[in-house]
């Protein structure tokens, strides 16, 4: 038992010595200025606990021994310094550590040389008050590290907790030691706390220079926090302010930091947090410094297409040192941070340009309808005869303005629809409606469209087809597509148009044999003044507007349009709608969901045919 | 199956096509259908002084227009062409029809139209004609008593004129669109 107590003695004097060892390298290494007087402290410690076991235990020098205590005295010295150097010390309290120090040293040198071979209690009393001091020196910070830790990132939070805990076991080990005089000099008892104080070895290690592997585990209770807010700091902000607000936000919290500003290209201040804006401009025009004890300010620089701008993080009393981790991964948070202020920029610049276009669509449609009415006004006068008789030509001219006035009032409604679309004006007026009806309409509508060449089919099943539509409006989509169907089978051929409910979905397919739609056109099919020009279809005429209007008129119906063709062949369109009694939320509200523009499954009724 | 049905095949014929191509509001919450067939261009049988028309119009263009063809159909038309205009127009002899523009110079027809609410409780029956169809617009008009909303375009001076009886009829009843 004994040998055994012998043995962790020297393997805890060991690892001490190994940690002190292992720490100067590291530092040496890293040159991490801050972290300096921690490893000086644990130097030191490493260096007492070798020298103690070196030393003769029968005959110990008091030269050595008073050496070794200063620098047991200082390790906690260091420790307090550690703590001054990221949460500054308050002058009262500076001055109270250094006296303390003062102290110390001085009971330090009079046990060595006047109160040598000094009766028990005087020695105790020596022994306590080292050991007080180095409580002192070492407990005040660890608890101000535990409390500080709580509102840091993770791997921030675990070092400091563990250098809490081990300077924490330490404290411990040594008041029992001091106080619990001969029980402790037991084996038992000398195993039980040397294998206590070898644990704190590898605690104070990892929070000193954590490995890689740690971190990477530490961190990834966080990473999925701060992977959704990346995401939504990159995808989900509405504006260029809001998004540079949440990555200034997230910047801070990613380093552990107090607050943070990003500055724009122009050198204005965009966002900050933490600090107030008027601060944060003085910052970055370093019209002020910080304060002394104050923290790092930290400047990484984010690349945007107007010049070089710069996410800055300002460390405060409760930050951890900056090192070259945490530099580095606000380079790449900065690289994100750069991409979604750019994409932002452009998202912005585009909703300008689009507000723009439909103000002007609104403006412009709406100044046309006060000319067009007194033109068809007038052409309607003429038509009647109430202008006086025209003779052959006259009445054949008027018919062809006529039809001219009507067509220039259909472009100009549905401009005006389509701004209104676009302006979210739009009102629908759902009603319960029977699908069959509304297509029988529509049907009626462009039935003088209809010639010999275009024999049509109206398929319409037995039973009544319950949706909830604005009536009006889906007549108008039904109209459009038979319309178009006719108007793009200019050879002529079959048109069918079938209406069929089945699974919760409301279906009106209109199927022509016309010139189809090859696959590369399919895409501006339904954009906006996405006519497709092909040869055949370049006299024929129209805005481009009504399949685009027909589609977002669909889906705010909670339905959509889609089309499957051939070029050559012929096209069906499909307008697809929730049944009633279906489900609210139908699938096909989901944009994106029935989109099916592949040719080659195109057109099964037209072989039946 | 329902297949069969066939439509009657025409002749491609523009002139005939009245499609209600994306319906403004104002076409479907009114009165079913304005067609030439279904109204008379001129009041038949009916005794008396013609109707009086007062349009509130600052184009004369427009204006002119009407004039010719309420004219011909048998109306006494007076045009004013700004609000105020209109409104002191109501305080002479009374028409039997108001017509009023939206736009006008001095101020909007909305506001016309709550002057005359104001001053002239009994006032005759008010028709916006305007080139806006906003569905706030139209709510607006009707809330503010008006018993037709109608955007210009939409309707030709035949169909306008055709109207006039039925709104005077309706103004007379005290109410307002027999919705």
């Amino acid at each position: 038992m004994t040998l055994a107590a012998t043995i962790a003695q020297d393997l805890t004097a060991a690892a001490f010595v190994a940690l002190g060892a292992a720490i100067a390298y590291h530092w040496y290494r890293e040159r991490a200025r801050t972290q300096g007087k921690l490893a000086l402290a644990l130097i030191s410690l490493g260096a007492v606990a070798a020298i103690g076991r070196l030393q003769d235990p029968g005959r110990p020098s008091p030269v050595v021994t008073a050496v070794t205590l200063v620098l047991f005295v200082a390790s906690g010295y260091f420790v307090l310094l550690f703590r001054d150097e990221f949460i500054p010390l308050s002058r009262p309290a500076r001055r109270g550590a250094n006296l303390l120090l003062v102290v110390s040293i001085a009971v330090v040198v009079l046990d060595a040389t006047v109160f040598a071979n000094a009766d028990p209690l005087v020695v105790l009393a020596i022994q306590l008050e080292l050991v007080t001091a180095w409580a002192i020196f070492t407990g005040e910070p660890i608890a101000r590290f535990w409390l500080a830790s709580a509102s840091l990132p993770a791997v921030q939070k675990i070092r400091l907790r563990f250098l809490s805990f081990g300077f924490g076991v330490l404290i411990l080990l040594l008041f029992v030691a001091v106080l619990g005089g001969a029980a402790l000099r037991t084996p038992a008892a000398i195993l039980v706390t040397q294998l206590l104080a070898l644990a704190v070895v590898p605690a104070i290690y990892v929070s000193f220079a954590p490995p890689p592997l740690l971190r990477r585990i530490w961190r990834m209770s966080e990473e999925n926090a701060v992977g959704a807010a990346m995401q939504d700091l990159l995808i989900f902000s509405p504006s260029r302010q809001v998004l540079a607000e949440r990555a200034a936000f997230w910047a801070v919290r990613l380093v552990g930091a107090t607050s943070g500003f990003i500055v724009d290209a122009d050198g204005n201040v965009i966002a900050s947090t933490g600090i107030e804006r008027e601060r944060a401009a003085d910052l970055a025009a370093n019209r002020v410094r910080l304060q002394d004890g104050a923290g790092d300010i930290v400047r990484v620089p984010l690349h945007l297409s107007e010049g070089r701008g710069y996410l800055a993080v300002v460390g405060g009393p409760y930050t951890p040192v900056f090192g070259s981790e945490e530099v580095a991964q606000l380079k790449a948070y900065a690289n994100s941070v750069s991409a979604g202020l750019e994409r932002a920029r452009v998202t912005e610049r585009i909703a300008a340009i689009e507000k723009n276009k439909s103000q002007f669509l609104n403006l412009a449609s709406h100044e046309l309808r006060g000319p067009i009415t007194v033109l068809r006004g007038y052409v309607s006068m003429l038509e009647a005869g109430l202008l006086g008789q025209l003779n052959e030509r006259g009445r054949k001219a008027t018919a062809v303005m006529a039809a001219k006035v009507s067509e220039m009032n259909e472009l100009i409604e549905e401009m005006i629809e389509s701004a209104r679309l676009e302006e979210g004006g739009l009102t629908l007026r759902p009603v319960d409606s029977d699908l069959r009806d509304i297509t029988r309409e529509a049907a009626e509508m462009v039935s003088p469209l209809l010639d010999r060449k275009h024999p049509f089919v109206l398929d319409l099943p037995e039973r009544p087809v319950r949706v909830k539509v604005d009536p009006e409006r889906t007549k108008t989509i039904v109209a459009n597509l038979l319309s178009n169907a006719i108007k793009y089978s200019p050879r002529g051929g079959r048109i069918t148009c079938q209406v069929r409910s089945r699974a919760g979905i409301a279906k009106v397919a209109v199927t022509d044999h016309g010139l189809g739609i090859s696959g590369d056109d399919m895409v501006t099919l339904f954009t906006r003044f996405g006519r497709v020009i092909t040869p055949e279809t370049a006299h024929l005429k129209g805005t481009g507007l009504g399949l685009f209007l027909g589609r977002q008129l669909a889906r705010l119906q909670g339905g959509d349009i889609t089309v499957t063709s051939v070029a050559g062949e012929g096209s069906t369109f499909s307008l697809q709608l929730p049944a009633s009694g279906a489900l609210e939320t139908s699938p096909l509200a989901q944009p994106g969901m029935a989109r099916r523009v592949d040719g080659e499954e195109a057109l099964p009724e037209a072989d039946a045919i | 199956m329902g297949r069969g049905s066939a439509y009657g095949v025409g002749e491609n014929d523009f002139a005939t096509l009245r499609l209600a191509w994306f319906p403004d509001p104002a076409w479907i919450t009114g009165y079913g259908g304005l067609d030439h067939s279904h109204f008379p261009f001129r009041l038949q049988g009916r005794e008396g002084p013609p109707l009086h028309v007062l349009m509130i119009e600052d184009d004369p263009a427009i204006a002119e227009m009407y004039r010719l063809q309420f004219e011909h159909d048998g109306y006494r038309v007076s045009v004013a062409t700004t609000g105020d205009l209109g409104v002191s127009a109501m305080s002479g002899s009374a028409p039997d029809v108001v017509l009023l523009d939206l736009l006008l110079p001095d101020r909007s027809g909305f506001e016309v139209l709550t002057v005359l609410n104001e001053r002239f409780p009994n006032h005759p029956p008010v028709v916006i004609l305007s080139n806006y169809g906003e569905p706030s617009m139209i709510d607006k008009g009707m809330s503010l008593g008006a018993v037709e909303y109608l955007v210009k375009s939409r309707v030709t001076p035949a169909e306008i004129s055709g109207q006039i009886p039925l709104w005077v009829e309706r103004g007379r009843r005290g109410g307002k669109a027999d919705s």
